[in-house]
């Protein structure tokens, strides 16, 4: 139970198909991933990844075809599972009757709030996200950043344990992006476990934990950020550096005969990061100046290029 | 239960901005103002009161009860269960009329051939019999009808012999009110239900609900109770304040009006079940409208008008297509007319339209919500 409880979601063999008149699309290969409490995770993946189809199966909005799911320790079927979490769904329509303090009344109930506590809790999450000046005003006059901000008022209230945040920024312009960032890094700095769907890679790098990238339905990689980029880093297996140096010699030591001469230095490929070291004594001992040593780095963007251009090679997923 | 109640008050909330409702709920109102202002108490020469409309003429010494006396009646067949007794009866009889012209016409045929044929003789005797038959049944229905008439002023003289004339005035009037009001909540409710369900399946609020830790019974019947609740509540004022203006201006406290809410609140709880229906497999608004509409104006209508139809009874398959439709679909103008009875203290209880309304309420129900318990947003 207590290795359960160390787990924000956890799921086995979950996936989903949907079917209808024109036939079976298999939106989810059966998955199992989890999710540490209090760390921020990142869902990754392009358009119709089934990043917003996971979501919605764990928390029970879509039916799974197998397996399951459990949040907090809880099966996801049970509706006690979804008291500790906060959900900003992609492309929240609020009723457009109400205003953002409303809606938050409205979702502070539903989630088991009321009184004084309900009251405290939709002022005080309305002022996180900076919209206490327009909660009084109809949703209908919000630019879709403000919707996205009351959203993620809502979905703080009452302290949940989880926040499940699917594309918050989408629509929102940079200053609000950031803001957006600054409160989820918050929360995060409070314990709170943040589910982070999202397409955009520079948003996910700057604020995740740990990462999955999802093509059509599978999960092709997971773990933290800086590991995955390294992996993707990689060529043939090993970390390229670039070493910027003086003159040097007619003879290389023998410990850099692989490296290749360029303009300016050398290009020398190492199996771990810590070889670096090694090389940069090597150089030392054989007398070479050393200007600069860089190590050839992707960025997010161009590692989850690579892994979904690898997706689309071994042709995994898709529409059955 | 604060969960539901939140969804029952968003239910209310969402309809404040509901113009469909709030023009519907303007013309309740002003229902409830005509009929409190439009009739008055007027004394006539011999010093009796009668009620009657405020353009009738003065010379008019006419009151309401003339009316009533025709609606009264028209009750108590219905309780007596004389309308279904003569259609039966008259079935019978065209059964029978069918049997003499085919027998005529046998005859007839022979004798062109052979005047003398042994077998005329036989099939003669079946013609008197049958013609015997005919007057026999005939001269029964007859009796039928005049023992119902005595049977009908016998119960309109026990039930109502200390009625004053402003009573019977009020009793007619609130009938027409109450059928007034149940013919408009039909019309305007069918528009105003039909958006609660398709509205709340929108795309990005619908799993927003569904995220937060509640049952999805809670939410399917918080929308379909809510907006049941408000218009119930709404219909309930006006009924009382019809009630108590007429009161008011004549004196006369006719409880039995408030007997028209039950079968008008059932008949919207059934229409709100089949528009909800839709709207929750179609999520369109303007389809579930769309059949609400045809199922109360057009199916309604086959099943509560088409046996009376003239030539039914020369369509055995229609004759029987109407029937099989009397026991499949529930008939609002059966309901409507049970409302207007109540209000005349006559208790007709549709029993056959009651129990086909309550299925299709409970299968409507059922399977709507069985549909929103397990499908996908």
């Amino acid at each position: 139970m207590g290795a359960m409880a160390e787990l924000a979601v956890e799921t086995e063999g979950l996936s989903k198909v949907y079917k209808s008149f024109r036939g079976r699309v298999r939106a989810l290969e059966p998955l199992d991933l989890q999710v540490k409490a209090g760390t921020v995770f990142g869902l990754l993946g392009s358009n119709g990844a089934g990043k917003s189809t996971f979501v919605k199966t764990i928390l029970n909005i879509c039916k799974p075809t197998t397996g399951r799911a459990r949040i907090l320790g809880i099966n996801s079927r049970n509706p006690k599972a979804r008291a500790q979490v906060g959900y900003l769904p992609e492309g929240t329509a609020f009723p457009r009757y109400l205003t953002g303090q409303q809606v938050c009344e409205y979702f502070g109930r539903l989630r088991g709030l009321s009184g004084a506590r309900l009251k405290e809790e939709v002022q005080r999450t309305i002022f996180l996200v900076g919209m206490a000046e327009w909660a009084d005003k109809k949703v209908t006059q919000y630019s879709k950043g403000m919707k996205q901000r009351i959203g993620l008022a809502q979905a703080m209230l009452g302290d949940p344990r989880l926040i499940i945040l699917d594309e918050p920024t989408d629509g929102v312009d940079p200053q609000g992006r950031h803001e957006i960032r600054d409160v989820i890094k918050r929360l995060a700095s409070e314990g709170v476990t943040i589910f982070l769907n999202s397409h955009l890679l520079m948003e996910v790098e700057a604020v995740c934990d740990e990462i999955a990238i999802m093509f059509q339905g599978r999960v092709l990689e997971r773990g933290p950020v800086l590991d995955i980029i390294d992996r993707m880093s990689m060529r043939d297996g090993k970390l390229h550096l670039r070493i910027r140096t003086g003159d040097l010699p007619a003879e290389l030591p023998e410990f850099l005969a692989g490296a290749k001469r360029v303009e300016g230095g050398l290009d020398i490929a190492v199996a771990t990061r810590d070889d670096t070291t090694k090389v940069v004594d090597a150089l030392r001992n054989a007398g070479i100046q050393i200007f600069e040593v860089k190590q050839h780095r992707a960025s997010l963007e161009e590692a989850f290029l690579q892994i979904m251009h690898k997706g689309e090679h071994k042709g995994v997923g898709g529409v059955r | 239960m604060n969960a539901f109640l939140a969804i029952v008050h968003d239910t209310w909330r969402q309809s404040k901005h509901q113009w469909v409702l709030l023009v519907l709920i303007a013309l309740l109102a002003s229902l409830a103002i005509f009929g409190v202002a439009a009739a008055e108490v007027r004394t006539a020469p011999d010093g009796t009161e009668f009620y009657t409309t405020r353009w009738a003429k003065e010379t008019n010494q006419k009151g309401m009860e003339t009316g009533w006396e025709g609606l009264y009646a028209d009750a108590l067949h219905d309780e007596i269960g004389f309308d279904d007794q003569m259609r039966e009866r008259s079935k019978t009889i065209n059964a029978m009329m069918d049997q003499r012209d085919e027998l005529s016409f046998a005859i007839e045929t022979i004798k062109a051939e052979d005047q003398n044929d042994e077998r005329l003789d036989p099939l003669r005797d079946n013609m008197r019999t049958l013609d015997r038959n005919i007057d026999r049944f005939q001269r029964e229905t007859m009796l039928i009808r005049a023992e119902t008439r005595e049977e009908v002023s016998r119960l309109t003289e026990e039930r109502t012999a200390d009625m004053p004339r402003v009573a019977k005035g009020v009793e007619y009037w609130l009938s027409g009110i109450a059928y007034a009001i149940f013919l408009l909540s039909m019309l305007g409710f069918i528009a105003a239900c039909s958006i609660y369900v398709p509205n709340m399946l929108e795309q990005g609020s619908i799993d927003l609900v569904l995220s937060k830790p509640i049952r999805r019974w809670q939410i399917y019947f918080g929308k379909y109770v809510g907006g049941l609740l408000l218009y119930s509540v709404a219909l309930t004022v006006v009924f009382a304040v019809v009630f108590v203006g007429v009161g008011i201006g004549t004196g006369v406290w006719h409880w039995p009006f408030f007997g028209a809410l039950p079968m008008t609140i059932f008949s919207l709880a059934l229409l709100y079940s089949i528009v909800a229906w839709v709207g929750l497999w179609t999520r369109s608004t303007a389809l579930a409208m769309v059949i609400g509409y045809v199922y109360y104006l057009v199916v309604d209508t086959a099943v509560g008008h088409m046996e009376d139809l003239p030539f039914i009874k020369d369509f055995p398959a229609i004759d029987k297509f109407s029937q099989v439709l009397n026991y499949t679909f529930p008939s609002f103008v059966w309901l409507r007319e049970s409302a207007e009875a109540a209000v005349l203290s006559v208790y007709v209880f549709p029993w056959q339209h009651l129990a086909v309304g309550t299925l299709w309420l409970f299968i409507c129900l059922g399977t709507s919500y069985n549909r929103f318990r397990i499908n996908d947003y």
